[in-house]
């Protein structure tokens, strides 16, 4: 069997990638893949872990919520990208700062 | 799929036995497919029909959510997945009461009924998100907390960015929907590695002994990845980033439900987690929660009323006032059980504060165009009643006699005072003392506006005040912070 | 609520009806609605008052009291005392108020200064009814006060005329003087009983009665004295009313009091607030022992005698009147001063009616005049009766109206005066049998004074109503008509007030009045048979034969019926000289020593007051200094430290979003390395 620390050494790897992803790049639609990478690797913890949660489930009952859920927030957030791309014809993040201090 | 048999009839057990205790959930979820039954179909018709339906419903919930007090102590439902207990009816009438306003002064703002598209998916979206707050208070299973927390997160996205009338409210959903969903992705790892290290997702001892048998600082990160979007609801620092900016951008009405009905549902959700790891039975402590609120409610608390001192949009100084209100708050949560009282009396008068505050700033918006404090010029003689009642408002906020804002924060004080007699830590002391001092630096940005208002003068044209629904809900709620200023034990009494 | 809780809300309704008007009169409501707001409140006050009246009257006494303040020890409360007294006076004064008040509507109507009229009219109703339900002599005595300002008020209400100024502040400082007394008085009792309270004191197994008069002592339960301050309580008080209702030596300022409008005259002067005094004694009778009563008696006669005389020879239409109100209060206070409290109750009541009304018809002629002599501009006082005559004929109902009045006054049957004053007179001469010499006088000199009454208010009529209008001038008699409807309206229901099945069905004998039925403390007097058929004949008699007398004087002569000029008749012009005597007396060296106290204040003691205060300059100037340099300096940095860090933590703000996250990020892993990396935390 696979250890389960293996498991959590990749999706703390894929975490961080997605991490930088969101935190360096100049493209929103970038920035949510990078959202959805840290999403992904919470679900590879949940689904390795559920193994051992024969009785309840948890992982995979979580794993499946959790992917409708990611789903629906970027899909919200694409429609919102668009919106902004109709005013600042951009989606650069640096661009979309006209409310700032 | 011998060994599931008898769990299958169980749960099915379980789920029919459990719908007595979620009857305003169903209300909810019937009044949801209402309204967009109403929008798709009948809105031509009946212009409003979505609101009334909306208001309708909400009464009628309203009145489901009192009878949900009968039930008594906690009540665990759905296989641990919801525990009903008297604690979350009391914020989920106050989550109540902010939709309400909510949806009543959508009705009431210029910018939002003239949107083309109508308002009627505005209010079936309020009633989603509304289903997630109460969810919120409510959750005693891991999975329940992101997954409320995520349909609240994502209604409020769309909410803020309904009409993107302009760029600046484009901006604002944008930025609330990327910071909220990085949040939500660090609070998910987070979860998943509380489950990973424990195995089970319920909010119970087993969690917590779980926990115990980590090295410390792995149950750490995780704990603290998981705080990170309960935070990004409740905007303390490090996690306020959003709230100025998208309080500033987003239109009036859906600002004031964020201030108020978002984070008290943030709150909610604190309390019930606080609750969970506090109440086991031989006080295991695997967090210290404590020391975390105490710093996390100092800095709060500084970054909250200093930075407002500089603020001259108003909806950005009230913005900065409500990150400090919630440093303010955590001190209540210190308390434990002593200081539930005083926070639930908190929350209710900074909903009617904060709701009566936005109501008059976009009445003032709308008929004057200003939304700079020194706009503001004079306007305290043309538009009086609006004025004065923005006065009170503010003189709640800040916190001085004889309104509830005073009476709220020396209950918080109170309760505070309390738990540092009976614990001795000096950080509660420090939080007390912040606390104080946030107070009156808070004095002299909220009275910013009366002096502008009253007694700078000028010489345009100054627009005549229109006495409209708006004032007619802003005056009663005036008057409701004045009243139980001078009279707490009404709501105080009711609060167990 | 009970019948027993509502009686006494309704009673406070009727005393803070008018208070509520005053308010809104003075500082709310417009000069055009004024009145209305007046009139009405005073109405709603009457109205009030009639239903506690039958409630209260003959049906056992209300008194509700509530804890008011607390000095130290003592504990002072505030209440009602609603007894049948009280009841009497509540409807009584509403009533006439009322009257006057619908009466003011026309008489008043195009005065600059409208609202001001109303609203201290209403501040007077609203003391003077909360003076007649007040349960202790401490609020007695505080509205006693407000009605004497409320007077003061109105006396000088067009202040513009010197005469009217000089006659208020007359008035005030003479009821000043009074209030010396009432205020002694309350201190004497306070200090033997330890409360002010009039049913614990006086009423039954009072507190009062309780106490003992031995061999010169006076043992009360708080305190052992010698008697001679009981007699000092009771002049006290004695003095206290004699100033209210003008008796002497406090009697000059009611003559100059007729400077104010006539409807205020009518209300004030005839029938409520002179009434106070009256009403004060009655509530305290049982303090008066022999002595302060014969005082009173002979104080009241000796009055009731002066002033008739003065009123025969005077020319000016309400200062006959007024002394006639002197003279008839003296009336009462020897019936107090008999015994017969009841009596001097009813006289009051029935002379309220039939003086206002009096005052209400001399108010219509003087107004009618008043027009008359400003449409012919001709320069003559209007108020003069030597310039009145042959009214009758253009005023037929206003002539009736004061005829009733009048006869009431005289005493004659048929009408409520001669029961009221029946009433006095044959208990009097009752009270005088068993007693000596000196006081068998008093009766025999009531009897005088009342046929100078009947003779002055004949000449009165006479001059006024009869003969050829004395006035020069173009068709004068086609200027002058008959009042307005507003002031006819008020005389019309008083005359029939001053007949006498308003009070007895027995028009000839007094004691079948449910009035007198019901009063306490009518001290039991042998009634002698022969008194109550010799003497109303007698009296009446007299009383026709000068009325014809009078007649012929001056509804035919026309001439003047005393010869001017002479001693005694100027003796009686001006007022015994009482006026000039006070004057020369107080006035003056009054004035004197309060000029000198203010040349030593303005010297010697600004002096010193102005050292300390250079001084204190000196100090305050350092004391600024200090406060802007080191003080200010604090706070401002203060100030700017908060400004800064505010400064600071706003420009995380800086709008972009990734900078946001990393930030957040940031602060994050550092919380969680410091907390469990590092051993300091």
């Amino acid at each position: 069997m696979i250890p389960l620390s293996n498991f959590m050494m990749l999706s703390a790897a894929l975490f961080v990638i997605g991490l930088y992803a969101v935190l360096v790049k100049r493209n929103v639609i970038q920035l949510l893949i990078g959202i959805e990478f840290m999403i992904n690797a919470a679900l590879i913890n949940f689904v390795a872990a559920g193994k051992s949660d024969k009785n309840y489930m948890g992982g995979q009952m979580t794993a499946l919520f959790t992917i409708v859920i990611a789903a629906a927030s970027v899909a919200v957030a694409l429609a919102i990208i668009l919106n902004v791309y109709k005013y600042y014809k951009s989606i650069d993040p640096d661009k979309l700062n006209k409310l700032r201090d | 799929m011998d060994d599931y048999s008898l769990y299958i009839s169980d749960s099915l057990n379980g789920t029919i036995a459990g719908i007595r205790g979620i009857y305003p959930e169903i209300g909810l979820v019937v009044s949801f497919l209402l309204v967009i039954f109403s929008e798709l179909f009948f809105v031509k018709r009946i212009k409003q029909l979505p609101f009334w339906i909306t208001l309708i419903s909400l009464a009628v919930v309203f009145t489901l959510t009192i009878k949900q007090f009968a039930i008594g102590d906690s009540l665990t439902l759905y296989s641990g997945m919801i525990v009903l207990q008297p604690a979350s009816v009391y914020f989920k009438l106050l989550f109540l009461l902010s939709a309400i306003l909510f949806i009543v002064f959508v009705r009431n703002n210029q910018q939002m009924q003239q949107h083309k598209k109508g308002t009627g998916d505005l209010y079936a979206v309020l009633i989603a998100v509304l289903l997630g707050m109460n969810c919120m208070a409510m959750s005693a299973n891991l999975l329940m907390v992101y997954l409320s927390i995520e349909t609240v997160s994502i209604g409020s996205y769309i909410m803020v960015g309904y009409i993107s009338g302009d760029g600046k409210q484009a901006e604002a959903s944008i930025k609330y929907a990327l910071f909220g969903a990085a949040c939500s992705a660090i609070m998910l790892y987070g979860i998943s590695l509380i489950y990973s290290f424990t195995g089970t997702l319920n909010l119970n001892a087993d969690l917590l002994e779980g926990l115990n048998a980590i090295p410390v600082w792995s149950a750490g990160l995780a704990i603290t990845l998981f705080l990170v979007g309960l935070g990004f609801k409740m905007s303390f620092v490090p996690l306020h980033f959003w709230s100025p900016d998208v309080y500033e951008g987003a239109p009036t009405p859906v600002t004031a439900f964020l201030t108020t009905g978002s984070k008290i549902a943030g709150f909610a959700l604190l309390w019930r987690v606080l609750e969970a790891f506090n109440s086991s039975g031989n006080a295991i402590s695997v967090y210290d929660f404590q020391g975390l609120i105490g710093i996390v409610a100092i800095v709060t608390m500084l970054f909250g009323n200093l930075a407002a001192i500089w603020q001259d949009n108003i909806k950005r100084m009230l913005a900065y006032s409500s990150i400090g209100h919630t440093g303010f708050l955590m001190m209540a949560l210190v308390a434990n059980t002593a200081g539930f009282k005083s926070l639930i009396f908190y929350l209710f008068i900074y909903l009617l504060t904060n709701v009566a505050a936005f109501m008059l700033v976009d009445k003032v918006e709308q008929e004057s165009g200003s939304v700079n404090i020194s706009t503001y010029l004079g306007l305290g003689k043309s538009m009086p009643l609006t004025f004065i009642s923005l006065l009170i408002v503010l003189i709640s906020l800040t916190g001085l006699p004889p309104t509830s804002g005073f009476v709220a924060k020396f209950l918080v004080f109170g309760s505070a005072l309390e738990s540092y007699k009976s614990s001795g830590s000096s950080l509660i002391l420090w939080m007390m003392i912040t606390g104080a001092v946030t107070t009156v630096v808070s004095l002299f940005y909220y009275f910013k506006v009366p002096l502008y208002a009253y007694l700078r003068k000028t010489e345009s044209i100054l627009p005549r005040e229109k006495f409209d629904v708006k004032l007619v809900i802003s005056l009663v709620l005036t008057f409701l912070v004045l009243i139980f200023g001078i009279f707490p034990q009404v709501i105080t009494d009711l609060i167990n | 609520m009970e019948q027993h809780d509502i009686i006494p809300v309704v009673s406070l309704l009727a005393v803070l009806m008018p208070l509520l008007s005053f308010v809104l009169c003075m500082f709310f409501v417009p000069k055009s609605i004024s009145g209305k707001v007046a009139v009405s409140s005073i109405a709603v006050s009457f109205i009030a008052s009639c239903f506690v009246f039958f409630k209260i009257w003959n049906a056992g006494n209300i008194h509700i009291q509530h804890h008011w303040f607390t000095l130290g020890q003592t504990s002072w409360d505030v209440g009602l005392l609603l007894n049948n007294l009280s009841a009497l006076m509540i409807l009584l004064v509403s009533g006439i108020a009322f009257l006057v008040h619908i009466y003011s509507l026309a008489y008043m109507k195009g005065d600059e200064n409208i609202d001001r009229y109303w609203g201290y009219l209403s501040l007077f109703c609203s003391s003077m009814l909360g003076l007649v339900i007040a349960d202790n002599l401490l609020l007695i005595y505080i509205f006693w006060e407000l009605v004497g300002f409320s007077s003061y008020l109105l006396i000088g209400f067009w202040r513009t005329r010197d005469a009217a100024v000089q006659a208020n502040k007359k008035a005030f400082i003479m009821n000043r003087l009074g209030d010396l007394g009432f205020l002694l008085a309350l201190m004497i009792l306070y200090s033997q009983f330890g409360t002010l309270d009039i049913e614990k004191l006086f009423g039954d197994g009072g507190l009062f009665h309780l106490s003992q008069f031995t061999s010169g002592e006076w043992i009360a339960p708080l305190g052992h004295i010698s008697y001679v301050w009981l007699l000092v309580c009771g002049f006290g008080f004695v003095f206290g009313a004699l100033a209210k209702s003008a008796q002497f030596p406090l009697h000059t300022w009611l003559p100059d009091a007729m400077e104010g409008p006539t409807a205020v005259s009518s209300l004030i002067h005839a029938a409520t607030m002179v009434a106070a005094g009256v009403f004060l004694l009655v509530r305290v009778s049982p303090i008066f022992d022999s002595t302060v009563l014969i005082t009173i008696a002979v104080i009241g006669i000796f009055t009731a005698f002066m002033a008739s005389t003065i009123a025969l020879v005077q020319n000016d239409i309400k200062r006959i009147l007024a002394y006639s109100t002197i003279s008839q209060l003296g009336f009462m206070m020897l019936a107090i001063g008999i015994g017969n409290n009841g009596a001097a109750i009813f006289h009051l009541a029935t002379h309220a009616f039939f003086k206002c009304l009096l005052f209400l018809c001399a108010g219509s002629v003087i107004h009618e005049m008043h027009y008359a002599k400003n449409k012919l501009d001709a320069d003559c006082d209007h108020q003069d009766i030597r310039n009145m005559g042959g009214l009758r004929k253009m005023m037929p109902l206003t002539f009736v109206t004061m005829v009733i009045a009048a006869l009431a006054l005289c005493g004659i049957p048929l009408t409520s005066g001669y029961l009221s004053k029946d009433a006095i007179l044959i208990s009097s001469f009752e009270w005088a049998t068993t007693r000596s010499f000196a006081a068998k006088l008093i009766p025999y000199l009531a009897m005088l004074t009342s046929w100078l009454t009947t003779f002055y208010i004949a000449r009165l009529i006479f001059k006024v109503f009869y003969g050829e209008l004395r006035i020069q001038g173009d068709k004068t008699e086609r200027l002058i008509h008959e009042a307005p409807r507003f002031m006819l309206m008020p005389q019309l229901f008083l005359a029939v007030c001053s007949a006498f099945f308003l009070f007895s069905v027995n028009p000839l004998s007094y004691e079948n009045t449910w009035l007198l039925k019901v009063f306490p403390g009518s001290v039991a007097l042998e009634r002698i048979h022969s008194y109550h058929t010799v003497i109303p004949a007698l009296l009446n008699l007299f009383a026709v034969l000068i009325i014809y007398f009078a007649y012929i004087q001056y509804a035919r002569k026309e001439k003047a019926m005393f010869r001017e000029n002479t001693w005694l008749y100027n003796f009686a012009l001006n007022g015994w000289y009482f006026d000039e005597f006070y004057h020369q007396a107080i006035v003056r060296p009054v004035t004197y020593v309060s000029k000198f106290s203010f040349s030593i204040d303005r010297k010697v003691i600004d002096g010193l007051v102005d050292i300390v205060g250079k001084s204190g300059v000196l100090l305050s100037s350092i004391a600024g200094w200090l406060d802007r340099k080191l003080i200010d300096g604090f706070v401002n940095l203060a100030g700017r430290a908060a400004a800064g860090l505010g400064n600071f933590f706003r420009s995380f703000q800086s709008g972009r979003i990734q900078y946001y996250l990393a930030v957040m990020i940031f602060v994050v892993l550092t919380f969680f390395v410091l907390r469990y990396f590092s051993p300091a935390i």
